[in-house]
């Protein structure tokens, strides 16, 4: 339905009886524009954070995010986190689209039961790549600390391209840790051989890399490209993490150039991986 | 996965016959038990020191 009275429903706000930003129907007065701030990791893992809608009692967002000139997250698919049964004013998402360009992040703050809203904010963000010799994937709590949650990998894929597409590393199922002429897999604990690193990356989807008994410190796994074979490191920008026995609620994605992970590494953030024998499509 | 009779039993004497029934009937999730399975499947119903001590580990203190 493009218009409703005349007016477009893309300004939904001026169409009598439906929401408005002006004083509603049923009583209500709208909030002032929200307050909106955005975290954006590397790989489009978004956590918005929205305050300053106090004068409604039971907000409801709207969130949408668009790239390219079109939806390419609708807001059914954005996890609006609720306390109490109603909505916090934290919102989450995973942005896999393989649109390029940057993507603009819209919301409105709505009240149904006065037919009222806000004016629309939005907010811009652009998702990133990885170029690195060291590619760390570490268990880590929601704030990025170390954690002894063990990972466990079943499938891992790093691709050049954006929702996987592109070339795929690494190019061969592996065989032992070092199988493949330039690359080489390990990992920070190994509980015995049935779950070794190169587990993660091999042809079957039954073996896994598996961490058990890990300490907060040797919880991570990683792959280096040698510079033998590398003269400079693949850009990756899409990875598929499949998790297999994995405890690790979040992970972190760090790289390095050294593989010394003293300092010198870059954070390309943490990703909220929480369910068993799933895959999560980061990118 | 699917499971023999001996990866089974040995999953339980690792673990408790308690804390086995709660989990497989989804009533307390116990990770001692999870963890036990895994290892008795991939390894044939044979468990080593190492793997009942990292078990007993992960028991719930009751």
């Amino acid at each position: 339905m493009g218009e409703i009275s005349g007016v477009s429903t893309a300004d939904i706000d001026n169409v009598d009886g439906f929401f408005t930003t002006q004083s509603g129907g049923g009583g209500g007065t709208a909030t002032t524009t929200p307050t909106i701030s955005a975290n954006v990791s590397t790989f489009g893992s978004g956590t918005l954070t929205i305050t300053n809608a106090s004068s409604y009692t039971h907000p409801s967002y709207k969130v949408e995010i668009d790239a390219g000139g079109s939806t390419i997250i609708a807001n059914t698919a954005i996890v609006k986190n609720r306390t109490n049964n109603v909505e916090n004013g934290t919102i989450t998402w995973g942005d896999s689209s393989s649109v390029s360009g940057t993507r603009t992040v819209r919301v409105r703050a709505q009240e149904f039961g006065d037919n009222i809203q806000s004016s629309e904010v939005t907010t811009t963000y652009t998702r990133g790549t990885i170029t690195n010799r060291y590619i760390r994937i570490r268990g880590v709590n929601s704030n990025g600390t170390n954690s002894s949650s063990r990972l466990g990998i079943g499938d891992i894929e790093f691709w050049t391209g954006s929702a996987r597409t592109g070339t795929l590393y690494p190019t061969t199922h592996l065989t032992s840790a070092t199988s493949e002429t330039g690359i080489e897999v390990s990992m920070g604990h190994t509980y015995s051989s049935t779950y070794a690193n190169f587990k993660a990356c091999d042809s079957s989807t039954n073996t896994f890399a598996w961490l058990l008994g890990s300490s907060a410190t040797n919880n991570w796994w990683q792959i280096h490209f040698e510079s033998g074979t590398y003269s400079t490191p693949p850009t990756i920008a899409s990875i598929k993490f499949g998790a297999r026995n994995n405890s690790a609620n979040y992970i972190s994605i760090k790289g390095s150039d050294t593989g010394a992970f003293a300092g010198e590494e870059t954070d390309y953030g943490v990703y909220y991986t929480p369910g068993d024998n799933t895959t999560y499509n980061l990118g | 996965m699917t499971y023999t009779k001996e990866q089974i039993d040995a999953a339980v004497e690792a673990t408790s016959p308690m804390c086995f029934i709660l989990h497989v009937n989804g009533e307390e999730y116990c990770e001692a038990v999870f963890v036990a399975m895994q290892l008795s499947h991939d390894q044939n119903a044979v468990l080593t020191d190492e793997d009942k001590a990292l078990i007993s580990g992960l028991m719930p203190s009751r």
